[in-house]
């Protein structure tokens, strides 16, 4: 048997579709996020370039800085919760999404702790609303780069960096209450002050 | 044969391990609000829900509720900065004032107490419920040196995690109030806690003579002041159980 790629740069099977509830346990809403994994990238400074004059509709997400699918699927449902009931804070859904990611209250250095670097090897991208694929497809032809496994995440994460942005740099956290905390403190932003 | 992995359909389903459900009937109910098991993301979840009350003025009621709802995320978020273990926040609906929070497995302390009643006998009660109050004590008086009042500290508000008297989780913030707190009000802080237990638990004086001791030595600087107060609202609780 030979598997035959259309497209050798983009093996389907690398993204993968994630269902979402802008009002959780409401079933009558729904949304959905695509995400793929991207390695030795090498075109970071054009990309962020095409975030910035819209040639790209997707986040493009530092994913040494995602602990885990978890903690981009909760921020992703804060996304999509807020566009629900206008409340959106910045200009489109994917930099909410970047936004969502971030213990901080400031967007700008949000955007810019959490999006793409100009060095950045490595990225998540991440597009709402895309259940055929075809979106992502076309953005993973503007990305020099491997589509990943996203499996590969965990190599790619920095602890000690995240714990420095979200403030837990004292406590001994397990996987897992490490990314409840996280979540904890992305949720409890929306009430600082 | 060749195969076209491009093929769309081959993309259309979702991941699996990251699913809403909720149960329909709540696991609690009660006068504020009502608790729904459920899933959030693929993870175990509980929904707490805070529902209109038709006795209270709507407008007002509606206001309580967002403000409880507040109270309890930041009552939450507080506790675990300051090393108090509390359920993680998933999300917070603030139109709907909902919060989804991790579901906590084990028991409360209530239903803890009650069993080692069974289990023990009369000295190793007394020890289990002496080192259990000494932790309770030790984690109210971090949040009071947080400035953090809980405002509605009994047993059932108390969750050992797998059942873990080691392992206390405090729930039910909603009544918390923080930053410029009074020895007054940690006092009575302290007070309802010594009224809930004597009300749900017979023979239980050990338990919250334990927490006073571990509230004191956890010691922040307030400590003292707040023990202070306690014996006063103790003195005008009793007299006002005089009059009747
Ligand atoms: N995070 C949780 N995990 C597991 N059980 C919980 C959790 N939160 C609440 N419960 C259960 O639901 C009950 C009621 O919740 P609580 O927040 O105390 O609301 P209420 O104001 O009605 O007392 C608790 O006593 C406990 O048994
Ligand atoms: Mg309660």
């Amino acid at each position: 048997m030979i598997y035959r790629r259309k497209n050798s740069r983009m093996s389907p099977g690398l993204s993968r579709l994630y269902q979402l509830q802008p009002d959780p346990y409401d079933n009558t809403q729904k949304a959905t996020i695509r995400i793929c994994l991207f390695t030795e990238v090498t075109n970071a400074v054009e990309l962020r370039e095409k975030v910035r004059n819209g040639e790209i509709d997707a986040a493009l997400i530092r994913p040494e800085l995602v602990y885990g699918v978890y903690v981009l699927l909760a921020a992703a449902n804060r996304t999509v919760h807020q566009m629900a009931h206008n409340r959106m804070a910045t200009r489109s859904l994917s930099a909410e999404l970047i936004y969502s990611l971030s213990p901080s209250r400031n967007i700008s250095d949000s955007l810019v702790t959490f999006g793409i670097a100009e060095k950045s090897t490595a990225l998540l991208a991440a597009v709402f609303d895309d259940k055929s694929g075809s979106a992502m497809k076309k953005l993973c032809k503007q990305i020099a780069g491997k589509p990943t496994d996203m499996g590969e995440l965990n190599e790619l994460i920095n602890a000690k960096q995240i714990r420095k942005i979200y403030q837990l740099t004292d406590a001994v956290y397990n996987d897992d209450s490490l990314s409840d905390h996280i979540t904890s403190r992305l949720v409890y932003k929306d009430f600082a002050s | 044969m060749d195969v076209d992995m491009n093929d769309e359909t081959a993309e259309e389903k979702y991941e699996e391990g990251f699913g809403f459900e909720m149960d329909r009937k709540p696991m609690s109910q009660g006068a504020e609000a009502r608790i729904f098991k459920s899933m959030y993301l693929g993870k175990p979840s509980i929904i707490k829900q805070r529902f209109a009350k038709k006795y209270r003025h709507s407008t007002l009621d509606e206001r309580l509720n967002k403000h409880r709802v507040r109270a309890e995320v930041k009552g939450i978020m507080k506790a675990k900065q300051v090393g108090v273990e509390t359920p993680a926040l998933y999300f917070v609906d603030g139109e709907r004032n909902e919060i989804v929070m991790e579901r906590v497995e084990g028991c409360s302390a209530k239903e803890w107490i009650e069993k080692i009643r069974k289990e023990n006998d009369e000295k190793e009660f007394k020890d289990n419920l002496s080192s259990f109050g000494i932790l309770l004590g030790t984690k109210v008086g971090k949040l009071h040196a947080a400035s953090v009042v809980h405002g509605d500290l009994t047993t059932s508000n108390v969750l050992l995690r797998d059942g873990n008297p080691q392992q206390i989780v405090l729930i039910d913030f909603g009544l918390c109030s923080q930053m410029k707190i009074t020895a007054e009000e940690k006092g009575v802080d302290l007070y309802v806690l010594e009224r809930a237990i004597a009300s749900t638990h017979h023979d239980s004086e050990q338990l919250f003579k334990s927490v006073l001791e571990g509230y004191e030595k956890s010691g922040g600087k307030g400590a003292k002041g707040a023990l202070e107060k306690l014996e006063e609202v103790r003195m005008r609780g009793r007299k006002r159980d005089m009059i009747g």
